[in-house]
């Protein structure tokens, strides 16, 4: 089966030609139809970044300086701001962590959520309001007709997150990128969200690309993951294999220092250590500094990623 | 640990707290509006135990909290450390009572002053508080870093050039400085990353078993909750719903809220999932400007009958140590 | 071979964020002179402030002249190599006048901003840190300065205190003061509830204390920058008093009152009201692009520090 994005060696960083500092690393993965694959990673991994890329929608400074995003056979990141256009919001869109920011605070929600509509068809006003009473009923949303002429800060953070969904899906996109879609949610508002994206999901067949530092919400949800640490993908499988069996060391790190509601743990392992800075990334593996298992291949040589099976991939010398 | 506790005696005791933060005055002064932040709640505290705060936002846990040291000032009830009630002594006289009671923050980013050197951040209470002389202090703030893991170069950096997990090192040296008796954690790890987290939970459990500390955990967070401490109370909308032992909380929930809770928490784990029975709550939590008369859950407890909308559920004893204030906790548990 | 590392040692990393961390902005954070010194208009302003505030200073000795001996017969003269900019009505030479009245406008400036900016900024930090009643009153007392019209204040002040440096420094200062206290206000009213204003609070912590070492150093750079501006302005309120005639009067020489006895003659003899227009633009362009160059370099690891 043909993945629907793919993300191939991507390289993106700052600055130009013997300045550039790469930031993300040979990041490659694919996303396959329907499915909802998880990229975790603590802050600083990059994973934001790649889903910024793969929009379009990295700041100025940044730039993609090998590498490639294959969406329906097109490179994304060589496509021009209006051919993307017609792309994001249709066929790829994005829901973001706050969504007190991501909302316009001037207008209405029925006012952004026609604006979407607006670009990407030709539907008449009328048109437009049933679409949008119909997404904000698809979403959960109580009144949908009172609610087109609320504005976001009358909204709860779960409320405002569901419109935020209900644009994201306004035209049935192939992909949703949720970057950290619940981390600013309480638990149980998160659960809602959760349960929500999951029924949209099988109702309208998209495949979802779930960004997340939460593993639970990784468990729960997606079918497949991969982890990110400074800038690369370190692990890549479905949930079960990497779950049950991590294989990269900082994996397994992540997988410890998690507490884990009902383990009888009394005490958490933790990954001594920090992120390694951008200007002083080590040699060798990234990860080597910080790990118990390292050996001297891994402060010399960079690991490549391997493919161990059809969906497991690991970039390490010493593989647990 | 806990054994110890129920034999020490109470350190702090906490009665019928309220906060209320009255709104928009119509023109004729009277206060329209009341947001009942903290209303009534009511808990002790033992020597040596790790007493639990939890709750979602809005329920009134950090500005419990904050009551307690007087940061923010109640508007009734009692707070008693080690029998003083506090509640009505001035700054000057709450200057003793800080010695013994501090508090770490939850935003490493803004706890720490920028232009301070980490040295004088961790200084500041043993300089307020006439510690000794300056080689005494700079000997005692020595000391404070290794404790939390830090080596005394990082005395004359500035909170700018630390990670998030330094930082809140520093506060927790901070807080230790004067050897106080309870420190009050808001929400300590809640703006770390998942890994640096649990350095800092070992810390704290560690300097509690050295030093034999008693914490008051606030925290949204119920599996850190869960690792850290002995007694829980959860709180919902300005009220305390449900309290009990550690074990009493997660094995056996009594309240519709702690289960939902509890329930709603993704687990690490992809073959539990099949086996969870989650409970989805409906809609948002009420505005603590207008709580729903009776039992404050009822809007979206999935349990609610007649009487909970009606009249707020006292507090009943489940065991010596779990209470619960649910009209129908004793059909529901099953 | 990299050593093992220690179980419990946050610090060691290889690329230990220490040092890698901010290389540009260790230290002090007050100000970030690396960033300002890439600014070249604010060098250049810098230089240029400098080169006015030496002229002040210098002023007994650099003056070709005595900027107020007259010598009428040579009134009127356009630039030679006795009178570098020429003379005035009076016949009394240009360039030293207007180098004596840089001095005036620097002093005049100078004392009344920090007058002004002193009570302005206590004011504001008062009114800010205490909140609620005081609050009220102070910034309504505030309003009220800033709704009185600023010259009529003027007038009416020197009708009771006579003309001279003094009663100016007096006006400008107070009208000065609501905007100083504005501003300090908010800046104070940002860092009062931060977290570490709290943590000192609940270390025994009295507000006198706060306010001086937790508040004041955090918005120590706001108001300079603030004061920078002000500066500017109140040199051109220096300026358009003494053109009004109140204020410092002839013969002392001000940048004000020389272009109000050149503007009679704008017409014959522009250049009276040119050169010392010149200079006041100058100066106060440069007042304001030091301001600009300073609210770029300084707190500069605020903005880095969110996550």
């Amino acid at each position: 089966m043909g993945a629907l994005l793919e993300v191939k060696n991507l390289r993106v960083g700052r600055g130009k030609k013997e300045e550039f500092m790469g930031i993300l690393e040979d990041v490659s993965f694919e996303v396959y139809e329907g499915e909802t694959l998880g990229i975790v990673g603590e802050s600083g991994c990059g994973k934001s970044m790649t889903a910024l890329t793969i929009m379009g929608l990295l700041s100025k400074n940044l730039s993609v300086e090998s590498g490639a995003v294959y969406f329906n056979g097109t490179d994304l990141t060589k496509l021009s701001t209006t051919e993307l256009n017609q792309i994001r919001g249709k066929d790829i869109s994005m829901i973001f962590q706050e969504p007190m920011t991501s909302l316009n605070p001037a207008f209405t929600i029925g006012n952004q959520l026609a604006e979407v509509f607006k670009h990407h068809g030709n539907y008449s006003k009328k048109e437009i309001r049933e679409k949008s009473i119909e997404i904000l009923t698809k979403v959960r949303i109580p009144d949908p007709e009172e609610k087109l002429k609320s504005y976001p800060h009358e909204l709860s953070g779960g409320m405002r997150q569901r419109v935020m969904i209900a644009m994201a899906l306004a035209c049935k996109p192939k992909i949703v990128i949720a970057d950290e879609p619940t981390t600013a949610l309480d638990v149980t508002i998160q659960a809602q969200i959760l349960d929500l994206l999951n029924e949209l999901q099988s109702d309208l067949n998209m495949a979802v690309m779930f960004i997340t530092h939460d593993l639970g919400v990784v468990a729960e949800t997606c079918q497949r993951m991969i982890v990110m640490y400074a800038g690369q993908v370190i692990e890549e499988g479905t949930v079960e294999e990497v779950f049950e069996h991590p294989s990269h060391p900082y994996t397994r790190g992540l997988m410890l220092s998690s507490p884990r509601l009902g383990s009888k743990v009394k005490r958490l392992k933790t990954i001594e250590g920090v992120v390694p800075d951008l200007d002083n990334m080590p040699k060798g593996c990234r990860f080597a500094p910080r790990c118990e298992f390292a050996t001297d291949i891994c402060y010399e040589q960079a690991p490549l990623f391997e493919k161990i099976s059809t969906s497991r991939g690991v970039r390490c010398w010493n593989k647990l | 640990m806990l054994e110890q506790a129920i034999k020490t005696e109470p350190l702090l005791t906490v009665n019928h707290l309220k906060k209320h933060y009255p709104m928009k005055k119509d023109l004729f002064g009277k206060k329209n509006e009341v947001v009942k932040a903290v209303d009534g709640v009511s808990f002790t505290v033992y020597k040596g135990e790790t007493f639990s705060i939890v709750g979602e936002s809005g329920c009134g846990k950090t500005t419990t909290g904050m009551c307690l040291n007087r940061l923010i000032e109640p508007t009734s009830g009692d707070v008693l450390f080690e029998g003083e009630n506090v509640v009505t002594y001035s700054h000057k006289q709450m200057k003793k009572i800080y010695r013994n009671m501090q508090i770490i923050f939850q935003d490493p980013y803004s706890s720490l002053n920028p232009k301070f050197t980490i040295q004088r951040i961790i200084s500041e209470p043993l300089v307020i508080n006439r510690y000794g002389s300056k080689s005494d202090i700079r000997d005692r703030v020595r000391a404070l870093l290794e404790l939390v893991g830090l080596r005394p170069e990082y005395m004359n950096r500035y909170p700018h050039e630390l990670s998030g997990g330094q930082k809140q090192r520093v506060g927790i040296a901070r807080a230790l400085a004067l050897n106080p008796k309870l420190i009050i954690c808001d929400e300590p790890v809640s703006a770390l990353d998942v890994s640096i987290q649990a350095q800092i939970v070992n810390l704290l459990k560690d300097l509690q078993e050295q030093l034999g500390l008693t914490y008051i955990f606030i925290s949204h967070d119920l599996s850190v909750v869960e690792l850290i401490s002995d007694r829980i109370a959860v709180m919902y909308l300005g009220k305390i719903v449900e309290q009990g032992t550690r074990d009493e909380i997660f094995n056996n929930p009594q309240h519709p809220y702690t289960k939902v809770l509890l329930s709603s928490i993704p687990v690490a784990d992809p073959k539990a999932k099949k086996n969870r029975e989650r409970i989805i709550l409906k809609g948002d939590m009420p505005s603590p400007k207008n709580p729903p008369k009776g039992c404050h859950f009822h809007t979206r407890c999935p349990f609610t009958t007649e009487i909970c909308v009606e009249s707020y559920p006292e507090h009943t004893s489940v065991t010596s140590t779990h209470s619960v204030a649910c009209h129908h906790y004793k059909s529901l548990s099953s | 071979m990299q050593a093992q590392l220690s179980n419990q040692d946050p610090n060691s990393s290889v690329g230990n964020d220490v040092k890698s961390a901010n290389k540009k902005t260790k230290g002090n954070t007050f100000f970030d002179w690396k960033t300002f010194r890439q600014n070249r208009l604010g060098m250049l302003s810098l230089f240029v402030i400098v080169f006015f505030v030496l002229l002040a200073v210098f002023a007994h000795w650099i003056m070709p002249h005595d900027p107020l001996s007259q010598d009428i017969l040579n009134k009127f003269q356009g630039i030679s190599k006795e009178h570098w900019l020429g003379t005035d009505l009076n016949g009394r030479d240009v360039l030293s006048r207007i180098i004596f009245g840089t001095r005036i406008s620097l002093i005049v400036a100078f004392c009344t901003v920090l007058l002004g900016a002193t009570v302005g900024f206590a004011v504001g930090i008062i009114a800010g840190y205490k909140g609620g009643l005081v609050d009220d009153i102070l910034m309504r007392i505030m309003d009220a300065i800033m709704t009185f019209p600023l010259i009529l204040f003027a007038l009416m002040l020197l009708m009771v205190l006579g003309n001279g440096v003094t009663t100016l420094v007096i006006i400008i200062s107070i009208g000065m003061i609501p905007g100083c206290a504005r501003i300090a206000r908010g800046a104070t009213l940002d860092i009062k509830d931060s977290e570490f204003v709290k943590a000192a609070l609940s270390m025994g912590s009295s507000h006198l204390r706060i306010v001086l070492t937790h508040i004041l150093p955090n918005i120590l750079a706001s108001l300079l920058v603030v004061l920078t501006m002000n500066m500017s302005l109140v040199i051109m309120v220096e300026a358009g008093l003494s053109f009004l005639g109140v204020g410092i009067s002839p013969p002392t020489p001000t940048w004000g009152n020389m272009i109000r006895d050149g503007f009679t003659y704008i017409t014959t003899k522009p250049s009276l009201a040119l050169y010392p227009g010149i200079a006041l633009t100058i100066l106060v362009i440069a007042l304001n692009l030091f301001g600009d160059a300073l609210r770029d370099s300084v707190d500069p690891h605020i903005k880095r520090q969110k996550k």
